[in-house]
């Protein structure tokens, strides 16, 4: 035997692509702040696996599907016989790596479309917007995170299995996924590098990437680049000028609207103080809350926020809502003493679009 | 003749497009007060009571009009419990001030109940008014 190439450039950069992206996508999902880098691994990674199923049949020797994908009584034979000195000899995939493979493309485009679905449904955002609601959204998430936890599995099987491949067989797997050579016999080798198709998946790749981070590069303290503000979401003059004599205008789609009916019928006693409003802005007042209230509007931060009350809890503070105590529970005190925080209520210290009422995730930052 | 047709159109225009001034609407509230049978006005007592603390049943301490606005009525002051910024009272450091009648009893109503506990007389008022004209 000597060593030659098996896998083609292709596979090589998907695999690597594929796997940095993965990685990517696992630690920036949990911080609302990075879930435009996310959402930048994700559509990665989507874009990978179908080019990887394309790769799958038209790419070379070893990357087709037909060449290495193997039926169950195949793949319980290889494990059977795993530890044994006298194995068939496989250059390319063997059939429980293959199972992984199938496993990983299949978990990750769930991954992908279950994700799409969420964005669309929760946020607003992407190619599905508007064909679904926050609850289906909401919905979508937990699957989401499930299918997450069962790619993690899967990946750390892959793992186990490639290192223990590279022991039994004194062949270093993840080597040969960068040279792309192993040792076989030369009439097993893999004739084309297909290093254009290679190139042209490369192009692609960096063109996704700078145009999705090319507007960092253009921010500045002043001017921040938010990628995601809230859509068309109602203001109204009088609400905002009324409460922002004295604090920050919260948007009515932060409270059910049965709270800011008590708050105009408490205006007298408003957290201590007599507000004084004339009867026309309190009727005004009244009438953007109940359009706009959370119930009113579809959106997440809406939606999760009356889905923490009970039906007969009426908070007037948005940070007496369950929603709000979960989302800030990782918040310490210290930080909410710092003179750029100035307390629970000044949302905008740390919500650059809560002027707007917009609490998107990637517009949160939180001030030294 | 249509030259100066025109510059005295222009002339109007321009007057109509200047905002009230502080002091005029600042006079009208003073001849209001005393016709309430307020007067004469103080803006030493004004100034007197724009740092006197007061106590009350809602107080957990000594409050002042001080509290938010500082003592300096031309500097910028800070909402004692949100922390949002104030804009300067004084109309000569802010000329916005003091020029719309709404405003001025809106805040004195909001103001005055929070700080002293009740309504202001036309007399403090009066101080108070003339006290920040003349700054």
């Amino acid at each position: 035997m000597s060593t030659v190439r098996i896998w083609d450039l292709p596979t090589r950069l998907f695999h690597w692509l594929f796997a940095a992206a993965c990685v990517t996508a696992w630690v920036s999902g949990d911080e609302p702040r990075y879930t435009d880098l996310h959402l930048f691994a994700g559509y990665l990674a989507l874009g990978l696996v179908l080019f990887r199923l394309v790769w799958g049949v038209m790419g070379g020797r070893y990357a087709r599907f037909s060449q290495f994908v193997r039926g169950p009584a195949v793949v319980l034979s290889h494990l059977r016989h795993l530890f044994e000195r006298e194995r068939p000899h496989e250059p390319g995939h063997n059939p429980a790596g293959a199972v992984a493979i199938v496993l990983m493309l299949g978990l990750v485009f769930a991954l992908g479309v279950t994700g799409l679905v969420v964005l669309g449904g929760e946020e607003g955002f992407g190619p599905l917007a508007g064909f679904f609601t926050v609850a289906q959204g909401v919905t979508l998430h937990g699957w989401h995170e499930w299918l997450g936890w069962a790619l993690l599995i899967v990946v750390l099987l892959h793992l186990v299995g490639v290192a223990l491949e590279s022991v039994l067989q004194r062949r270093n797997l993840p080597r040969s996924m960068v040279s792309g050579t192993a040792p076989a016999n030369k009439d097993e080798a893999e004739p084309h590098n297909a290093a254009a198709t290679a190139v042209v998946l490369l192009l692609v790749v960096s063109g996704f990437a700078v145009s999705w981070f090319y507007p960092y590069l253009q921010e500045d303290k002043e001017d921040p680049y938010h990628p995601f503000v809230a859509g068309d979401l109602k203001r109204n003059p009088v609400w905002q000028e009324a409460c922002s004599e004295c604090h920050m205008a919260y948007h009515p789609s932060l409270l059910p609207d049965r709270s800011w009916q008590r708050m105009l019928d408490e205006q007298a006693d408003h957290f201590g103080e007599d507000l004084f409003l004339l009867p026309e802005t309190v009727a005004a007042l009244r009438r953007f809350a109940a359009e706009s209230a959370a119930g009113q509007v579809e959106r997440e931060l809406s939606w999760r926020t009356l889905h923490s009350l009970s039906a007969g809890q009426t908070p007037l503070r948005i940070t007496d809502t369950p929603y709000w105590k979960s989302v800030h529970r990782e918040i310490d005190a210290g930080t909410w003493k710092r003179p750029a925080v100035n307390g629970e209520f000044n949302c905008a210290a740390c919500h650059q679009d809560a002027e707007q009422g917009g609490f998107m995730n990637g517009a949160m930052r939180i001030p030294e | 003749m249509n030259r100066v047709i025109m510059i005295a159109a222009l002339g109007l225009a321009a007057t109509a497009a200047v905002p009230a001034m502080a002091a005029d609407v600042v006079d009208e509230r003073l001849a209001a007060y005393q016709a309430e049978g307020a007067g004469p006005f103080d803006a030493k007592k004004g100034k007197a009571m724009w740092t006197q603390q007061f106590t009350h049943a809602k107080a957990d301490k000594p409050r002042s009009c001080a509290t938010c606005h500082t003592d300096d009525p031309r500097a910028q002051g800070k909402h004692a419990k949100t922390g949002k910024a104030i804009k300067p009272l004084a109309p000569s450091a802010n000329p916005e001030r003091l020029t719309e009648v709404r405003e001025i009893e809106k805040w004195f109503m909001r103001n005055c109940k929070w700080t002293v506990g009740r309504k202001c007389t036309a007399q403090e008022k009066g101080n108070l008014l003339s006290y920040l004209r003349d700054l």
